[in-house]
């Protein structure tokens, strides 16, 4: 409406019509408008009144709500970080978050509230009226200069506890004010500085402590808002909230926040002495010193805690430390014996909490410190044997291996001895020995080499556990031919048929531990052929996984069921004949597990046995 | 020249150092079914063979202890080892060039490849299976005395 008309010159209807105007605008959200008003007391001005107020009310709605917001949303990003911090944490989190949700769901729906009054405003003049009486806020209108109350809605009467109206119309806001503010101001000086600001910037929201004429103190928000009900002569529309239940709610968010935060101590401290405890190459001392270091910051008074962890007779103290009258303290339990104690001091006298000056939650901590440390030491103990354990072992095996070399080593000296004499002798006077001693010699002969093939095979064994092995690139089709290369001769004697495929893969492998095992697979599958028929031996291989997975097929004696699980053993030689000592296998088994892979067989009596080993690709 | 050296050899000795006295005497056996005119000694420690390859101490007749013009040594005997008497012999100028055969009962790749280092000429393991072993003892002097050419003999 533009500035200088007057509006008593207007008829009615253009009047309700710049009415309906402003309140159209305010229901789009444009508060700045107002309806000037005659200053006539008729129905025209209450209502302009009537609506300036309404318009007044919302925007005050509105800027609590974006002041709560950012509350809310402050609150959020400190829910964030702490939600990070731990989840254990996290329940309370929701809960907070759930009672901030709850305070902004009431908020929205104060606001939709107040949204559906102001386009029932819209509709009818009169609900005006029942708005201004029915709302929840109290709503008064102070009147220069003196800044008394001229008019009060019933919830204005409500908040104060006012019987009488007509008293509160002579009343001013320090008259429902107690003497000081919490900041400290008397409420009368504060109130002129707020009145102030209103006048100058048009509003003034802040919070403010009020007392009911009863005497009872209440927290509240307070919005300013300058208001031309006369040409030339501003008024204030005061609208006061009773933030009392916020104000608790508030504080029990901050309580919650506070212990929050106490939780986070603690939270830290065993996290970072679980951090401490997890490095395995720091020595025991150096862990309890590391830790001991990281108690006092977790306490509630940093700068005068002290801390000593005593573990089998040593000390582990933060640098300052003293003993003290306030203390507390746990023990740290090792294979369930008390072993030493985790100690906290306060140097200074503090006021006392739960027990003495210290809190449960300190009490909690300095617990399950003790406790993670006895864990520790459990663990440590528990290495050392097991480490110990594994040395003797290695050493017990060292001890083993080097027995299995020099017994069948310095064996061999003696044997040597034994064959050359009767080798001398069979030489020497085979014409003076008779048939008889000949075939005495013979057997021993023949005994004699029993023991030397079976003493090379144990020093091969031997060999085979013991020594390192020369991993290279080899081709597993050059190993093959160079192994039926050496055993041409059996291949002639038995017309051994062998099929070998053409892309054999190259593998990573000791060549000469590679040679033994090939060696000694193709010469059992013709060793062990059947009188049957002529030894047909078929090589494969395949890929599974990242392995090779090799395999030699040959159609002779087969192994029964009750050997399968024998042959790889050592010294359990499965069939009557003699044409091995039964270590061959254990060989072969021994490097192929050296070497990351496994063997394994499948036979059938009569039919044939197909042995399987595997490969790993980076063997 | 062929004959002077021959003459040569056949007033030195061949030396066998090994310390156990049944594989001695199967190597002399050996030696001699070569039908070898050299004297053989058998030495059973390694530094009293010392002594002998240098003809010192109570060897130092060198008429009746003729010089070696080969040495059948093993690797593990008391006092000095095969290998500190490999050693001694390889560094001598004197001794140098007389032909060192290892016969030992070390499979043990290592020995092999530090024998070779320190100069020996050949290395043998001496065989486990019956009738291998004389064949193989045999040929040592066959190769190293008739066979094998070189020179200061």
């Amino acid at each position: 409406m533009a500035k200088g008309e007057r509006i008593v010159d207007k008829n009615h209807d253009a009047y309700i019509d710049e009415m309906l105007e402003v309140i159209m605008k305010v229901a789009r959200g444009d508060y700045s408008v107002q309806v000037e008003h005659s200053g006539k007391n008729d129905h025209f001005d209450s209502l302009a009144m009537g609506i300036n107020m309404m318009t007044d009310d919302i925007r005050f709605i509105t800027e609590e709500k974006k002041f709560r917001l950012q509350e809310i949303e402050q609150a959020n990003e400190e829910l964030r970080i702490i939600q990070e911090a731990s989840e254990i944490v996290v329940k309370d989190l929701d809960n907070k978050r759930r009672e901030l949700n709850a305070l902004n769901n009431e908020l929205h729906k104060e606001i939709a509230e107040h949204k559906k009054t102001a386009e029932a405003l819209k509709e009818s003049k009169e609900k005006y009226k029942i708005l201004f009486k029915s709302s929840r806020d109290a709503i008064m209108i102070l009147e220069p200069p003196k800044w008394r109350f001229t008019a009060g809605n019933p919830a204005t009467l409500r908040l104060f506890d006012c019987k009488d109206e007509k008293k509160f119309s002579s009343m001013g806001p320090w008259d429902v004010s107690p003497e000081f503010q919490p900041d400290g101001q008397p409420s009368s000086d504060k109130a002129k500085k707020m009145i102030e600001k209103a006048m100058k910037e048009g509003s003034n929201f802040f919070e403010w402590t009020h007392k009911t004429l009863d005497g009872k103190e209440f927290p509240a928000t307070v919005l300013l808002t300058r208001v031309e009900i006369e040409k030339g002569k501003p008024f204030l529309q005061a609208t006061v909230r009773d933030i009392t239940e916020r104000k608790r709610a508030e504080t029990a968010l901050l309580n919650k926040t506070n212990d929050l935060g106490e939780r986070i101590k603690e939270m830290n401290c065993l996290l970072g002495a679980s951090k401490i405890m997890a490095d395995s190459d720091a020595s025991i001392d150096q862990v309890l010193m590391e830790i001991v270091e990281i108690i006092p910051p977790s306490w509630q008074f940093p700068d005068i805690t002290v801390a000593r962890i005593t573990f089998d007779e040593k000390e582990f103290k933060t640098p300052n430390y003293n003993d003290s009258k306030w203390k507390q303290y746990a023990d740290i339990f090792v294979e369930k014996e008390k072993k030493g104690t985790v100690q906290v001091n306060y140097l200074e006298e503090k006021p006392d909490f739960d027990e003495g000056p210290f809190l449960f939650e300190e009490r909690d901590l300095i617990d399950a410190l003790a406790r993670e440390i006895g864990k520790f030491l459990d663990r440590r103990h528990a290495e050392d044997e097991k480490t110990s354990y594994m040395n003797q072992l290695k050493e017990k095996n060292k001890e083993l291996d080097d027995f299995t070399y020099i017994v069948s080593h310095d064996l061999k000296a003696p044997l040597i001895t034994i064959q050359g004499f009767a080798d001398l002798l069979k030489r020497k006077y085979n014409d003076q020995l008779d048939k008889r001693a000949v075939h005495y010699l013979e057997n021993m002969v023949t005994a004699a080499n029993d023991l030397s093939v079976l003493i090379t095979d144990l020093l091969e064994f031997s060999r085979a556990g013991r020594k390192e092995f020369k991993k290279e690139e080899v081709s597993l089709s050059d190993a093959v031919n160079r192994s039926l290369f050496s055993l041409q001769g059996m291949v002639n004697e038995t017309h051994a048929k062998i099929a070998v495929p053409k892309d054999l893969p190259d593998i990573i492998y000791d060549p000469v531990r590679l040679g033994q095992v090939l060696n000694n697979l193709l010469a059992n599958a013709i060793k062990y052929s059947s009188p049957k028929r002529p030894p047909e031996i078929e090589l494969g291989w395949s890929r599974e996984n990242k392995d090779i997975k090799l395999w030699i097929k040959d159609n002779g004696i087969g192994i029964s069921p009750d050997n399968l699980n024998k042959i790889f053993k050592p010294f359990t030689r499965v069939s009557r004949d003699k044409r091995g000592t039964g270590i061959g296998l254990s060989i072969v088994k021994t490097i192929i597990e050296r070497h990351g892979g496994k063997i394994w067989v499948e036979s059938q009596m009569d039919k044939g046995s197909t042995f399987y080993l595997t490969i790993p690709k980076e063997s | 020249m062929e004959g002077k050296e021959k003459n040569n050899i056949s007033h030195k000795s061949i030396l066998i150092v090994e310390d156990n006295p049944g594989h001695a005497e199967l190597i002399q056996e050996s030696i001699k079914e070569a039908k070898v005119l050299n004297k053989i000694v058998w030495i059973d420690n390694g530094t009293d063979a010392v002594d002998y390859i240098k003809g010192s101490g109570k060897y130092d007749d060198r008429i009746e202890n003729p010089p070696p013009c080969l040495i059948l040594l093993d690797l593990k005997l008391p006092g000095k080892d095969g290998k500190e008497v490999l050693k001694i012999v390889k560094s001598d100028d004197l001794t140098r060039s007389i032909p060192v055969v290892m016969l030992t009962s070390s499979e043990q790749g290592r020995d092999m490849e530090e024998c070779y280092r320190l100069g020996a000429n050949s290395y043998i393991t001496k065989p486990v299976d019956s009738g291998d072993f004389m064949d193989k003892v045999q040929a040592i002097p066959v190769y190293w005395l008739l066979i094998n050419e070189h020179p200061n003999m």
